[in-house]
């Protein structure tokens, strides 16, 4: 179980002075097996939250993992996949493997191999003469085949085709064991909400929205709808609020 | 003899072979420049020991010879520079390859590993300023060496 | 294995009920047999790309119709008989009439326009 109490970030004294903050307050309980989609505009905290996660930033709050936190000793259960590309630009993927290997025992060989093959990847070729649609494709097959039990995806598809998404989307449900959870952030909403179990929408680093996937099943409403919905909530919320704070004045 | 891999104290995908060039170029030019020096001076205060009558030459009696210290001044400078320099430089170039085009450095701080992101990035640089400060010694000893035994006893500074 | 091939996706019924309906509708048509395997429920979540949860609530449903059995293996089979299969397609039946019903109702149609209309476009 992947425990986030009350975490809260400033990035800059700028957002300190005006209140404002990267993450505010974010409480947020993620079980094994769960399949998260991570939803927000740009600059919501989506990152933010997952750097924190990784141990990448300081941050105010807990986050645990199982109830301990996350250090050298379990952040091998943790994976991350990124827009921005996390691996050797100048090493070929059977080096990466080695790599890999050599640091996550769990490394799964089977996945790895089989992966690189479904989509065509090349063993031995550099990463650095991949096409951009390839370099996403390799940086989420590492981090589904490390061994870990969350796996962190911020923004991974950014750039590849919709085949190459639909594809991706249906490998991912076919490979997943019952106990491996995933953490995917996009903006992709409509391709994703068959896939996901799980809704969480963040706006302005505040959490205003979670939601089971079978429950929005039942109640008939899509998830474009009710992001939609919680949204334009959000909105009123704020400028009501504001009506009555300066209400009063001029 | 039992090789290193080199290939794990650097980060991964370095060129390593292309940083141990720089340094022995670094290292060569630093031991040019040093001889040089070292040797101009030397010769010029050997030369001031003597009197010259045409061919002939014919050590000055009161000639004393100026300390070691005053002829190798600024000779070994240049090591030094190579020595600060490849730490700085490489030290800057290894966290910086974490940050072009793709963002390794997400990967080294995830690895269960503590010490392997600093151990890839500090270790090169830090054995090739070690071993640029160990060939100043040497030739320090080299050019005493020339002082000691080449200059006439009599001349020698106190 | 039922072939999930002519599976399509709509929007606007929650993915587990289409199954459900896919399922139906084969067995009406006498596609899918007694004894027949499903696919598992890892399989199917990935072959039409979406949550295991969402195959899991359909397969359970069909359990509990005993529409299918599932073995330790994560094997499925269909349970059908001649009486059950009857029952099916009169349930699909029911409801396809309810909801043209429905919709005649909405464009605004009269009982008797409605016959005479299927009496029309019957042959």
């Amino acid at each position: 179980m992947l425990e986030i109490k009350n975490v809260s970030k400033s990035y800059t004294l700028n957002q300190r002075l005006h209140g404002k903050q990267a993450l505010q307050s974010v409480d947020l309980s993620i079980g094994p097996g769960e399949i998260v989609g991570l939803f927000g505009e740009n600059g919501a905290g989506k990152t933010t939250l997952m750097k924190c996660i990784l141990g990448f930033l300081r941050y105010d709050g807990e986050i645990l993992l199982d109830g301990a936190p996350i250090t050298c000793n379990n952040i091998e259960r943790l994976s991350f996949a990124t827009s921005e590309h996390s691996f050797f630009p100048n090493l070929t993927a059977e080096a990466h493997r080695q790599f890999y290997k050599e640091h996550f025992p769990r490394f799964i060989d089977k996945r790895f191999y089989g992966l690189m093959e479904f989509f065509e990847l090349p063993l031995h070729k550099l990463l650095h003469s991949f096409s951009t649609g390839q370099k996403n494709q390799f940086e989420v097959i590492l981090a589904l085949c490390q061994g870990a039990d969350y796996i962190l995806m911020d923004e991974p598809f950014a750039g590849n085709d919709v085949f190459n998404r639909e594809d991706f989307y249906k490998v991912l449900l076919g490979i997943l064991e019952p106990n491996e959870t995933v953490i995917l952030s996009t903006h992709l909403i409509e391709e994703v909400s068959n896939f996901i179990s799980r809704a969480v929408l963040i706006r302005q680093g505040q959490i205003v929205g979670d939601v089971l996937a079978c429950d929005l099943d039942e109640s008939g409403i899509s998830l474009m709808d009710y992001i939609k919905q919680t949204y334009h909530y959000s909105a009123d919320r704020v400028s009501r609020a504001l009506n009555d704070i300066t209400g009063g004045e001029g | 003899m039992k090789t290193i891999d080199l290939s794990r104290l650097a980060p991964p995908g370095t060129a390593i072979k292309e940083e141990i060039r720089r340094l022995c170029v670094g290292l060569a030019g630093a031991t040019g420049c040093a001889v040089l020096i070292y040797g101009v001076n030397y010769r010029n205060a050997y030369d001031l020991l003597f009197d010259r009558y045409g061919v002939d030459r014919v050590l000055r009696p009161d000639a004393v010879m100026p300390p070691f210290d005053a002829l190798s001044w600024g000779s070994l400078t240049f090591f030094y520079f190579v020595a600060l320099g490849s730490l700085a430089a490489a030290i800057f170039h290894h966290f910086s390859f974490y940050s072009g085009g793709s963002k390794s450095i997400y990967l080294m701080r995830r690895l269960p590993q503590r010490w392997e992101l600093l151990r890839r990035d500090i270790t090169l640089p830090i054995a090739g300023a070690a071993i640029s400060l160990l060939a100043a010694l040497l030739l320090k000893l080299l050019f005493m060496g020339v002082y000691y035994f080449v200059t006439p006893e009599q001349c020698l500074g106190i | 294995m039922i072939s999930f091939d002519d599976f399509h996706m709509e929007e606007g019924i929650p993915i587990y009920q289409q199954i459900l309906l896919y399922l139906k509708r084969g067995v009406v048509a006498g596609e899918f047999h007694n004894g027949d395997e499903l696919p598992s429920r890892r399989m199917l979540s990935a072959l039409l790309g979406v949550n295991p949860n969402t195959v899991q609530k359909a397969y359970r449903q069909l359990e509990e119709e005993n529409l299918i059995c599932s073995h330790t293996g994560a094997k499925s089979y269909m349970v059908l008989d001649e009486k059950k299969v009857e029952q099916i397609r009169r349930e699909l039946l029911k409801s396809d009439v309810k909801s043209v019903v429905q919709s005649m109702k909405q464009m605004g149609l009269s009982k008797s326009e409605a016959l005479r209309l299927i009496q029309a476009y019957w042959d």
